[in-house]
């Protein structure tokens, strides 16, 4: 008789103890693959969020005006558009989410606003990532709270600007900050409306938070950029950066502290459900000790059983922390859940393999306690 | 077959020191039906035990088909008592998830479907194969027990108590099966408090406090 058909007979036989066993394994698998898959769509989400706050690293024009810029936000020059190009074609680089936009103040219907036209975001090479910011269509114009007020303006309405024809995409939200007075559309229509053709006025990006705390990111990123565009000045939003870092470290805090828990807890209750499993099979470890079985064959037994376990258990908990992520994810990631809640194929791989080692090494100890039962002890005890 | 040189077993049992068997000699040819007799705490179980390789004696040197067991080492023992002893207990000991056949299978090496099966029948439990233990009667499960015990055909059947639980109807058919057993050239050491038992025996060895007093 294989030990693999004694196992499973054993199995259907304490199908309670297998199940709570099962049970332990897919609730640590559970919420691991849950908070794994959700980890995703809320360090997206943190980015999404911190957009509001504006992208922390600032490229503009060397021969622009300082204060002008810290003043109003809006350089006073404007550079080649293929600055881009070059900025975009480097590898080894710690920024990343290019957004080239041309900004002017700009009279419109009597109002004084901030053309603001942002071209298609990009990445280095190597670095694609979905894009954080606006994808404005040429031809479309999202207009800020107070221009749409003031003006009247909604949202599907044709309007002119500087005798070309847009469609308002969308009235934005108000924000209480100049984003309010602003009108966004396509860099080729910015370029177009403020008759600049080719040029931007400000390349924005976002570092890639991977410095360690002695790095001066500054510095790095400066002589970085130097070393392509020697034409340019650097500026990093260090309060923005700074709010990015923490967030995400704060999410892997997080993950640090309840992973340890949930595996110790699981841990545990696999393991006494182990020892209330061989506790229980003490006469039958006896009798097969008697009949001859060696000490691998007993431990095979358990450890068999154990792997069984963490594979069902794996098995369940991934379907059941994926579900728990697409089901509830929404909820909590309103903007980023359907770009980024997907089922993680590379978690259910782990899954079956972690779950299964995981499962025999909390009942290990039980298992070398049932090897080492005196099958004299046993027998003479029943 | 069998031979104990002054064999003594003690046990730690509450700070207290229990001697099992002491300085137990015997001699056990092949083919004998030896009926070991005595009351409880006598040391019959202990006795059994030890000549199955299953506890280590104290003192004295213990020798089955001319082998000293307890100088091998436990997985060679295991392997020994596997291919030359038998076992079968008064509380029949199956594996309640185990159906008969596979309670007669589970005897270490085996992998005789048709030999369970025949042996089975032999002891007229051929409408029972897949039955669980559960659906069982007493007798009916220490006849399982035999036929686990003879199906590697052992040399030695070793049996504690076999009749033990069974009304004396059952117990004369366990007996008599062991008895065709031996009758086939096995060696048959039964432990037991009853009489019953001494008329299918070659020789009869009494026990009272560890020691042979007869």
């Amino acid at each position: 008789m294989t030990s693999l058909r004694l196992i499973f007979k054993e199995i259907r036989h304490r199908t309670t103890n297998f199940l709570l066993s099962v049970l332990a394994v897919a609730v640590a698998v559970a919420l691991l693959v849950a908070f794994m898959t959700a980890a995703g769509a809320a360090e997206r989400e943190a980015a999404r969020l911190m957009l509001s706050l504006g992208y922390n690293l600032h490229i503009i024009p060397g021969d622009s005006d300082i204060g002008q810029f810290l003043l109003t936000g809006i350089p006073d020059k404007t550079m080649p558009e293929e600055y881009l190009d070059k900025l975009t074609g480097q590898n080894q680089v710690t920024y990343n989410h290019l957004l080239a936009s041309l900004q002017r103040k700009f009279s419109w219907q009597g109002m004084d606003v901030i053309v603001t036209g942002l071209a298609p975001e990009v990445c280095p090479p190597g670095e694609k990532k979905t894009p954080i910011g606006f994808q404005i269509r040429q031809g479309d114009l999202y207009v800020g709270y107070q221009v749409a007020s003031r003006l009247e303006l909604h949202e599907g309405q044709t309007v002119q600007m500087a005798n070309k024809t847009f469609r308002i995409a969308r009235c934005l939200a108000e924000s209480g900050g100049i984003d309010d007075v602003r009108v966004q559309c396509h860099l080729r229509d910015a370029q177009d409306v403020l008759n600049l053709p080719g040029q931007i006025s400000e390349i924005r990006a976002v570092d890639c938070l991977c410095f360690v705390p002695t790095d001066d990111p500054v510095s790095i990123l400066r002589q970085q950029i130097a070393a392509v565009l020697p034409q340019v000045k650097v500026f990093h939003t260090r309060a923005i950066a700074s709010i990015r870092a923490k967030t995400r470290q704060m999410i892997g805090s997080l993950f640090a502290v309840a992973a340890p828990l949930v595996i110790a807890v699981c841990g545990v209750w696999i393991g006494v459900q182990a020892m209330l499993n061989v506790r229980a099979r003490r006469q039958e470890i006896g009798i097969m000790r008697a009949l001859g079985h060696s000490s691998t064959r007993i431990a095979v037994l358990f450890l068999g059983k154990a792997l069984i376990v963490g594979l069902v258990g794996a098995t369940a908990g991934f379907l059941l922390g994926t579900a728990l992520a697409l089901e509830l994810g929404p909820a909590v990631f309103k903007i980023t859940a359907q770009q980024t809640l997907r089922p993680q194929a590379y978690l259910f791989g782990l899954s079956v393999v972690v779950a299964p080692v995981f499962a025999g090494l909390c009942s290990f100890i039980p298992a070398m306690i049932a090897v080492g039962y005196d099958p004299a002890v046993t027998l003479r005890d029943q | 077959m069998v031979t104990l040189e002054s064999v003594t077993k003690t046990y730690r049992a509450a700070a207290r020191q229990v001697t099992a068997l002491s300085k137990v000699s015997l001699e056990i040819e092949r083919g004998e039906f030896v009926v070991v007799c005595g009351p409880s705490g006598s040391g019959k179980t202990t006795l059994l035990m030890t000549i199955a390789g299953m506890l280590r004696p104290t003192q004295g040197r213990l020798c089955v088909d001319h082998k000293d067991i307890y100088a091998l080492s436990i997985r060679e023992r295991a392997r020994f008592r596997a291919q030359n002893i038998g076992f079968v207990f008064q509380m029949f000991h199956l594996v309640p998830y185990l159906n008969v056949v596979e309670n007669v299978l589970l005897a270490e090496g085996s992998d005789q479907t048709a030999g369970a099966k025949e042996l089975l029948r032999q002891l007229g439990l051929a409408d029972r194969f897949s039955h669980n233990s559960s659906q069982l009667s007493a007798g009916e499960k220490q006849r399982v027990a035999i036929a686990r015990a003879l199906l590697n055909q052992p040399k030695i059947v070793l049996a504690d108590e076999p009749t033990g639980n069974l009304d004396s109807e059952n117990a004369s058919v366990v007996l008599s099966h062991l008895s065709d057993y031996h009758r086939a050239g096995g060696t048959v050491i039964l432990a037991t408090h009853g009489d019953q038992v001494r008329q299918y025996a070659n020789r009869t060895i009494s026990l009272r406090d560890g020691l042979v007093t007869g």
